[in-house]
């Protein structure tokens, strides 16, 4: 969502909205340039996406990028526009102290990486991560947080009903303003269509969740193929929401709601 | 989790083994896949028709290869890929969610549902032999009370996931696979159906010398789980076999697949588990390159800085 603070801000935060292919280099003489042009098509209706990998296996940088890939350039989906801004190896700091910079910066976050029950690594070599249950509020906007969707791909991080009977009070702590989280409430295998589809099914503007365990269900194999815990490859989707935000697409979605446990809602697989 | 020696033999000890232990006892084959006829626009329109009953279906995004489309109030969507002939359809979607509780079919029930609609619809696989149930599961939902208790578990859909199995053996991969919700009285809500016939008459047998050999397979397993996971990890081969891949291009080919549990060095994390696809053609016709890396990902990941206060400048 675009607050009062970015829209004052639009012609700083959208001349820099150069794609990748831009920040690669390869197009570094048109930058200038095209920072202006996207400076006079800046819309109200623009959106960010972050992306943000585990310091791990490759296969972390290829979920992120599968997903973000699909961002390059001003996607319209709906009345929205959406466009990949941050790529990044995650860092605490951008869950935590430094959240309204980073992830609580952007419109989506997808993460990837090795994870728990509420707990996503950020860096296998030093035992780095965050624990969401005591994260700051994401999606605030007296705070000047705007994250809506947060996509965690990774191990068990999105614990639901059949985890926790109290599911929903861990994650009052990041439930702020935030419309929907999603990920895995089981081990997951990773590495495969699951981001690349995704994004199209968002792109097409498919409800938020949904198109992610559509995402999951259209990557399921035969069954002796099965997780340690038994979940069947490549593990159980999961999502926190609110009633009020379970109809959420990328092109149109509700306010923000209130935050805290009143209204939360949870949808697993089995 | 600490790493125990035991753990690090049962990995070499897993790994150490012949083909034939991992199910590659009959002879294998390259199978091509028959085109499909649905491949263009008046097919897509025939299938917005067939399965949703509406000629008002509107293109709301394309891929290469896809066409997604919905109605105006988006109650009923339709993915068409015009490469493959793959489709899948949602409708009546929107009254499963809230409070709604559906009065669901037994999971048996749902699989005999499917199976005539498949069969009255005209998609039903040519040979059902290759149709193989791999999961029965579904889709629930609770809600709080006031935020402070749970409501009730709400049973919003079954899930039936289907694969195919060619000789006995699975295939794997994004290809050759079913999906189908069902509801309400055995209604049909979703369906995903990505699967093409497969040319019988024009299999090739796959020589011996035209295979890895046994001992390559593993060496081959063993350095994709040490390349991704570094050359300290710990792992453990749960289980392995021979399998056919669909990469929805035009053949099936054969892999062998590792089911592994890799031990990183963080404890908070839960052990990994880490499904190991080795193709198992020396010279594949259409090679599957699935731990490639496009090098922009890599290269254009930034480090962020916790001081640095995000401004977005045209150099970022």
């Amino acid at each position: 969502m675009i607050t009062t603070r970015t829209l004052l801000s639009e012609s700083s935060r959208v001349s820099s909205r150069g794609s990748l292919l831009q920040r690669s280099g390869r197009l570094l003489p048109l930058v200038a340039l095209a920072g202006l042009c996207l400076v006079q098509t800046a819309r109200a209706g623009d959106r960010e996406i972050g992306g943000y990998v585990d310091r791990a296996e490759d296969r972390f940088v290829r979920n992120v990028w599968n997903f973000i890939k699909n961002f390059q350039g001003w996607q319209t989906i709906g009345s929205h526009r959406y466009q990949e801004v941050q790529y990044y190896w995650a860092e605490p700091f951008e869950f935590n102290g430094s959240h309204l910079s980073y992830i609580d910066k952007m419109d989506l976050a997808y993460v990837a990486g090795h994870g728990s029950g509420y707990y996503i690594q950020t860096n296998q070599s030093t035992s780095t991560g965050v624990d969401l249950r005591s994260s700051p509020g994401y999606g605030t906007l007296a705070q000047n947080g705007d994250l809506e969707f947060l996509i965690i791909e990774s191990c068990n991080t999105v614990v639901s009903a059949p985890e926790a009977a109290n599911w929903w009070t861990p994650w009052t702590s990041i439930f702020q303003g935030m419309h929907q989280l999603v990920g895995f409430r089981t081990l997951s295998n990773s590495d495969n269509g699951i981001p690349n589809r995704f994004a199209n099914k968002l792109k097409a503007n498919g409800r938020v969740w949904q198109s992610w365990f559509d995402s999951v269900n259209e990557e399921r194999a035969y069954a002796s193929f099965s997780n340690s815990d038994g979940s069947p490859y490549p593990g159980y989707a999961s999502a926190i929401m609110y009633t009020s935000t379970e109809n959420d697409r990328l092109g149109n979605y509700a306010a923000d709601p209130a935050g805290g446990s009143n209204g939360m809602k949870t949808w697993w697989q089995y | 989790m600490k790493p125990s020696l035991s753990l690090v033999s049962l990995g070499l000890l897993l790994l150490s083994g012949s083909l034939a232990t991992i199910g590659h006892a009959a002879s294998l084959f390259i199978y091509p896949l028959e085109q499909s006829t649905q491949t263009d626009t008046s097919s897509t329109a025939r299938l917005a028709k067939q399965f949703l009953g509406t000629t008002e279906l509107q293109a709301v995004y394309r891929t290469e290869d896809t066409l997604y489309l919905a109605s105006k109030d988006d109650s009923v969507r339709l993915e068409h890929n015009l490469a493959t002939g793959d489709f899948r359809f949602e409708r009546s979607l929107s009254r499963y969610l809230g409070d709604f509780a559906p009065k669901l079919p037994s999971p048996e029930e749902a699989v005999r549902f499917t199976y005539d609609f498949l069969k009255a619809n005209g998609i039903l696989p040519r040979n059902t032999e290759e149709l193989k149930l791999a999961h029965v599961g579904g889709l629930r939902a609770q809600g709080t009370i006031d935020g402070k208790s749970a409501g009730p578990v709400i049973d919003k859909l079954i899930t039936l996931s289907y694969s195919r199995l060619i000789d006995g053996l699975p295939v794997v991969g994004p290809g050759s696979k079913l999906v189908v919700n069902i509801g309400e009285g055995g209604e049909v809500v979703t369906l995903a159906r990505h699967w093409r016939e497969v040319n019988l008459d024009g299999r090739k047998e796959v020589s011996p010398t035209e295979t890895f050999t046994d001992d390559e397979v593993y060496a081959l397993a063993k350095r994709q789980i040490l390349s991704q996971f570094g050359p300290a990890a710990l792992f453990e081969v749960r289980g392995k076999g021979v399998a056919y891949y669909d990469n929805n291009g035009s053949i099936l080919q054969p892999v062998a697949v590792f089911e592994t549990q890799v031990i990183t060095q963080d404890d908070g994390v839960v052990p990994t588990n880490y499904l190991c696809i080795i193709p198992l053609l020396r010279q594949s016709p259409e090679p599957l390159n699935l731990t490639a890396l496009d090098p922009q990902a890599k290269e254009l990941i930034k480090q962020a800085s916790p001081l640095t206060r995000v401004i977005r400048t045209a150099s970022e």
